[in-house]
């Protein structure tokens, strides 16, 4: 039974912490005597949620919830304040497409660069190099520069890199929405084998067709409540529900 | 175990290296000029400041500038660019998971290329000028050339960490290395020093390496008591700069 488990997360709380950060703040502060220097922020409370093996799991529910920072808490940018993360197998992020990308250097190094950022070994880049170009369509524009390639051609190629990266678990924030119906076709089935052959998904996203043909499970995250762990037709009419709630439609 | 981890150490390095030098040098040799020019230039005014105009006396003044601001500009370089090297790159700090040591090291190492890159024409000058080649520098000169790696990493090692915690620091050390410049026998010889702030320059560990710099390329000589201290200071940096890394590493994404 635990053998079946990728993921799990068990009462995570996190407040931020803002302080500070130079003399001229210091400064300003000590002038005006507004409020205090230190100011909490608590972002998360006892969230707990476990995934499933070869499942897609989404969080969803409005900005500035901590969905990201749940995701950071479980990547281990970030440490929770309390509670535990347990991960079963390599975690990658496709949180940022393209961190570390410069536009001076060529297509090629960056996918060296970016690669080796994901966790690749560079051995590992230089076998699959061919299966990155082809899957990323940008044979000629290989090497120039990337300042000269256009966003949808970047991500594209981000997400080739992604697509070649060893993972249990790939953790995607937003990210989907790259490149034209054709690649975001190419993507989703990418994913689709990658869960097929055991690969654990966890998504934040608002996109509900991607939500609905794709996940499997999910939470709903707002500022003063966590739904427990629900299947996707139920997440859904939970969005729509709050949305429409507090939108009053 | 621990060796996969260092060879996955090494590759990042190799790779961010890699990257800033391309990006510098644009895909073309040419570059290399640049890593020259700073220290050739500044050789220039000072040799006609203190030269020409204070007239300072002194054999083969131009060499003896040369031989303390190539090593000079290592260190200022790295100093300067090192401190600021979390907050340039936030995006690897913040979303990706890498071991963040890797950020400011590599960017010593960018410098410490560079200066290896220029330790031909010193030496060429030093032969041309002196007609002296020395076959001690054979371990002479990587040993000098690794203590300033391990002082330069441990060193902006602090600086980095605390300028995401405390935004003043770059402008502060911006200060600092401009004032060290003139604290450390770079333009002047060290025994011009009247004896009552000798102090300062038995303390200043910039001092002790550009001073054995210079006894290495022009005598053959290494001051081993400095170089013992040298690397004593080295090691407490290294302590402070590891302990604070450990402590702080998890709450840097959260500030920058």
């Amino acid at each position: 039974m635990k053998n079946n488990i990728a993921l799990e997360v068990q009462n995570i709380s996190k407040k931020f912490e803002f302080k500070n950060k130079s003399l001229k703040d210091i400064l300003l502060n000590l002038f005006t005597k507004k409020e205090k220097s230190t100011s909490n922020q608590v972002v998360l409370k006892n969230i707990s949620f476990s995934v499933k093996k070869g499942s897609a799991f989404c969080i969803t529910g409005p900005n500035g919830v901590g969905k990201s920072t749940i995701l950071s808490i479980i990547l281990g940018i970030i440490k929770a304040d309390q509670g535990t993360v347990k991960t079963f197998g390599k975690v990658v992020a496709m949180n940022e497409l393209g961190g570390g990308f410069h536009p001076d250097l060529t297509g090629r190094d960056n996918v060296f660069v970016n690669g080796r950022l994901m966790g690749n070994r560079l051995s590992n880049l230089k076998t699959h190099f061919d299966d990155i170009i082809a899957f990323s369509g940008l044979n000629e524009f290989i090497d120039r520069p990337l300042r000269t390639y256009s966003n949808g051609m970047i991500a594209r190629l981000a997400f080739s890199i992604i697509a070649f990266t060893t993972a249990d678990i790939i953790l995607i924030d937003e990210v989907l929405a790259v490149g034209d119906e054709q690649f975001r076709k190419k993507c989703i089935n990418h994913f689709r084998n990658f869960k097929k052959n055991g690969g654990t998904i966890v998504m934040v996203s608002h996109d509900l067709g991607i939500i609905n043909n794709f996940c499997d499970e999910g939470i709903y995250i707002s500022s003063n409540i966590v739904s427990p762990k629900m299947n996707t037709k139920d997440l859904i009419e939970k969005y729509i529900n709050k949305v429409e709630y507090h939108s009053g439609l | 175990m621990i060796n996969k981890d260092i060879i996955n150490y090494l590759e990042l390095l190799y790779c961010l290296v890699n990257k800033e030098l391309k990006i510098r040098y644009n895909y073309s040799f040419l570059g290399y000029i640049w890593a020259l020019a700073n220290p050739i230039a500044f050789a220039m005014i000072y040799y006609f400041a203190f030269k020409i105009i204070l007239r300072i006396e002194m054999e083969n003044y131009s060499l003896f500038l040369l031989c303390g601001l190539f090593p000079w500009v290592f260190f200022a370089n790295s100093i300067n660019r090192a401190t600021i090297s979390y907050k340039a790159d936030t995006t690897l700090v913040k979303r990706i998971k890498i071991d963040l040591s890797a950020i400011p090291l590599s960017t010593v190492l960018q410098e410490g290329i560079h200066f290896c890159f220029s330790l031909p024409i010193l030496v060429f000058l030093v032969f041309l000028l002196t007609q002296n080649i020395f076959f001690s520098w054979l371990y002479q000169i990587p040993i000098l050339c690794i203590l300033q790696l391990l002082f330069l990493y441990s060193f902006t090692q602090i600086l980095s960490l605390s300028n995401v915690f405390f935004r003043d620091t770059e402008y502060l050390t911006g200060i600092f290395v401009s004032l060290s410049f003139f604290l450390t026998p770079i333009v002047y010889p060290i025994n011009m020093v009247p004896e009552k702030y000798s102090i300062i320059f038995d303390l200043n560990p910039f001092a002790m390496m550009i001073s054995n710099w210079r006894s290495v390329l022009l005598e053959g000589n290494m001051d081993i008591h400095r170089l013992l201290f040298f690397f004593c200071i080295t090691f407490l940096f290294f302590l402070i700069s590891q302990s604070l890394l450990k402590r702080y590493k998890f709450n840097m994404s959260e500030l920058l």
